[in-house]
């Protein structure tokens, strides 16, 4: 069905506004009785896997959701110290921790990296052979606060001679943390097994060196992060085999303390309320361990989606507010998130609304309420979903409608039902008490003033496919050379441009938040009116983004995030220099 | 709530990772069952077919040329004007590069696109036009036609679109970099950065010294 005004892939990405008189799209754009026409619903609901496979069967909503710890801080520091002048070690070294005097760690944590037997789901006869940050898929959630700063010793215990899927060397992205270079997991920087690596995140936001007092711009602050292996040339490997967990960063608005009484908090739901969901895709072989096929370059796709790290688990909840913190952690498959009362049937209209409040992590202005959410690899979209008005004993269901059949990228249909990935169970005769809200004005963002446009250098950037491997304008990744080197303290405008007419690629550009200036010429939907740095860029996209760079010096990268066309060579290098 | 259940799980898994001592580190590592493998991996998935090289001699693919090897493998044919010369030559760069382990341990394939064409004396001369020796390690190779286009699905050498599939003129530039022992798999393109490469192609091998890439 065609909607006057809007491409199919717009409806597609675009979260459907049910209030606010936007738009209202709903029972009509995915009207099933609809779907002869090109572009429309199609019916199934299955995921369809890159190689052909099909996983064993397993028995829905038996297993509870895992919640990740929050990772403990050492009490008594890293042993051996830390060093802010770092030794020559492993096979790299020596370097410097810049900064590290004026952002001393007021925290300390170790996560080793090991080998570790994890079950997706009961029924599979065997556990899959995981790479694990401290044991557990995905690993441990760091909680951590601005004007606190860290580190993390990230100390490689996997095995030497490793077998199979997966190098047993790490490089750890935290993805996209205003860090300095030599602690972003840049991709040449890896550590090989019995060595460790340690990272500082100072917990400082964009802008400090304009506004040190108030460590940076509280317009900048970062919320939802994840970390991952970014291994060069086996990112993929090593994320699917389980190298991802989560980081949520807290400051003065969003202080994770929802009876926080101070005047700046936004008391959004916090605590056990406040949950991060990872999503991958694997495919299990007939003994429920996992399949990659490294021969596949134009991505990976599984049939089975996996909950921070389960199959279709379920979440008891109470008749109250929720925030969700939503994460594509690939490789591969994009997602459209929708919410179903009861389970999802073709043709009938149990879709619910939810509010989205964070894209990749970052506030939004006000908060929007959408019906669904679209994410792309890394992408993170926080929703509130507010159980309050349903009744004790009602099913509630997350479900994947983004058909995608190839690592090319999802096909812009959407499935009619779709995919039911998680279950929430709703308890409580009575509703419960919620101090949570959800503020109309959340968090302003920093928008480009006339001069920084006018002052801003200009660069562009193809992303494009030749010859079987992936080129940014038509070079492989080579990570000795900056292919751009930005100053510090300038503005720039990159205009992101797809040269290919049927890939999609999610643009991931390390350190410094973008805001889109304009999408094919437009200005940007209001769900992506806010920093992001993950840019969803379909078949023939160009979109151009806006960029401050400060605070820190020294080498990053900006690549694609369907981590198998990253590794096969959608890479590029960039610097920020004095 | 359901973290009780998930703490659980997790002190039950600590204890049987410590227990099986899988969590060894350093050069320890345990050898998997066969079955707790990920399938799917290079030795399972790569024909056994005969190939002939440019010297006239007969291998199996798999049991001759791949098991225990450090392998690099592109596709190509002796008269194609597009990529290949320039993969040639860069190829030459990154034996040059590897140095003496190729041809002890590490081993250069190119497999050509248009076997009826390149006979083993055609391949011999492309061979030879760029000064690559008999018994240096690099083999140019090929296969009857349907066995080709086996080790070419296999090996990932297909392109996912038919149209520029079935056209040799747009064929892959990629280079497929594997070392059976580990059953460790990459791909590159071959029109990267030599050094790069080389580099790439060494960390195959868990125990040799890393270099940096930048």
């Amino acid at each position: 069905m065609k909607v006057t005004g809007f491409s199919r892939r717009e409806l597609f990405r675009m979260s459907l506004m049910t209030a606010g008189g936007a738009l209202a799209l709903k029972g009509q754009s995915f009207n099933p009785a609809s779907s002869s026409n090109p572009g429309g619903v199609v019916f199934g609901n299955t995921l369809t896997s890159s190689s052909g496979l099909m996983s064993p069967p397993m028995t829905p909503w038996v297993d509870p959701l895992p919640i990740p710890q929050v990772l403990q801080p050492l009490a008594g520091g890293l042993s051996p110290a830390f060093t802010p002048i770092e030794p020559a070690r492993d096979w790299w070294g020596p370097y410097v921790h810049q900064r590290y005097s004026e952002f001393p760690a007021k925290k300390w944590y170790q996560i080793d990296v090991k080998e570790v037997p994890w079950y997706f789901h009961r029924d599979l006869s065997t556990p899959a052979t995981m790479f694990s940050y401290s044991g557990t898929v995905p690993g441990p959630m760091i909680q951590a606060r601005y004007g606190e700063p860290l580190v993390v010793r990230f100390n490689n215990m996997l095995p030497r001679n490793h077998i199979g899927v997966g190098v047993p060397e790490t490089a750890t992205h935290l993805h996209n943390m205003h860090t300095p270079a030599e602690s972003d997991g840049f991709p040449g920087d890896f550590v090989t097994s019995g060595n460790y690596r340690d990272q500082h995140y100072p917990m400082i936001r964009a802008g400090y060196n304009n506004s040190p007092a108030t460590n940076g711009d509280y317009r900048e602050s970062l919320g939802t992060l994840w970390y991952h292996d970014h291994r060069f040339n086996f990112t993929s490997q090593n994320v699917y085999k389980g190298l991802f967990g989560y980081f949520n960063a807290f400051d003065e608005l969003d202080t994770g303390n929802e009876n926080d009484r101070s005047s700046s908090a936004l008391r959004l739901p916090s605590g056990q309320f406040d949950i991060m969901l990872g999503f991958q895709d694997p495919q299990f072989d007939n003994y429920g361990n996992i399949f990659f096929n490294p021969f596949d370059l134009d991505g990976h796709l599984g049939d089975r989606v996996a909950v921070n790290g389960k199959i279709m688990p379920y979440l008891d909840v109470q008749r109250r507010k929720y925030r969700f913190r939503l994460l594509d952690g690939g490789p591969s498959r994009w997602y459209q998130f929708w919410v179903s009362k009861g389970l999802p049937k073709a043709g009938v209209n149990s879709w619910q609304t939810m509010t989205l409040i964070a894209n990749d992590g970052n506030l939004l202005e006000g908060p929007l309420p959408v019906e669904n959410v679209m994410l792309g690899v890394a992408n993170r979209m926080d929703v509130v979903i507010d159980f309050s008005n349903y009744n004790d004993g009602d099913e509630i269901y997350l479900v994947n409608r983004a058909e995608q059949v190839s690592g090319r990228g999802p096909t812009y249909n959407v499935m009619d039902p779709g995919v039911p990935v998680l279950k929430f169970k709703v308890h409580g005769v009575v509703k419960a008490s919620d101090p949570s809200v959800v503020p109309a004005f959340m968090r302003p963002l920093p928008r480009p003033s006339a001069a920084e446009l006018a002052n801003a250098v200009k660069r562009s950037w193809v992303f494009n496919r030749a010859s079987g491997g992936w080129t940014v304008n038509g070079k492989l990744a080579d990570i000795s050379v900056a292919s751009a080197s930005p100053k510090q303290g300038s503005t720039e405008i990159w205009t992101i441009q797809n040269g290919g007419g049927s890939w999609s690629h999610p643009i991931h550009i390390h350190f410094e938040e973008f805001q889109i200036l304009d999408r094919n010429g437009v200005p940007p939907k209001p769900y992506e009116v806010c920093r992001k740095d993950v840019l969803q860029l379909g078949p023939s996209e160009t979109v151009r983004v806006f960029f401050r760079f400060r605070d820190l010096l020294g080498h990053y990268v900006m690549h694609c995030h369907n981590v198998v066309h990253e590794d096969h060579a959608m890479m590029v290098r960039w610097d920020i220099v004095p | 709530m359901d973290r009780r259940n998930f703490f659980t799980r997790m002190a039950g898994l600590a204890a049987t990772s410590a227990g099986a001592a899988l969590i060894t580190g350093g050069t320890g590592g345990i050898a998997l069952a066969d079955n707790a493998r990920p399938v799917g991996m290079g030795r399972k998935n790569i024909p056994n077919v005969p190939v002939m090289s440019q010297e006239g001699k007969t291998y199996k693919f798999f049991d001759d040329l791949v098991k225990g090897k450090t392998v690099l493998i592109n596709f190509f044919y002796a008269e194609c004007t597009g990529i290949c010369p320039r993969m040639t030559s860069n190829l030459l760069k990154i034996q040059k590069g590897l140095g003496d382990c190729v041809g002890r341990d590490t081993f250069i394939y190119s497999i050509s696109l248009k076997p009826e064409q390149d006979t083993p004396a055609k391949l011999a001369h492309y061979a030879g036009m760029h000064g690559i020796k008999p018994g240096s390690g690099w083999l140019f190779l090929r296969a009857q036609h349907k066995n080709m286009e086996l080790l070419r699905e296999r090996l990932g050498f297909k392109d996912s679109e038919p149209a520029v599939d079935a056209d040799v003129n747009q064929h892959t530039g990629i280079l497929r970099i594997g070392n059976d022992v580990y059953d460790r798999w990459a791909a590159y393109p071959l029109l990267g950065k030599a050094e790069t490469i080389v580099e790439v192609v060494r960390q195959m091998d868990p125990n040799a010294p890393r270099h940096s890439l930048y």
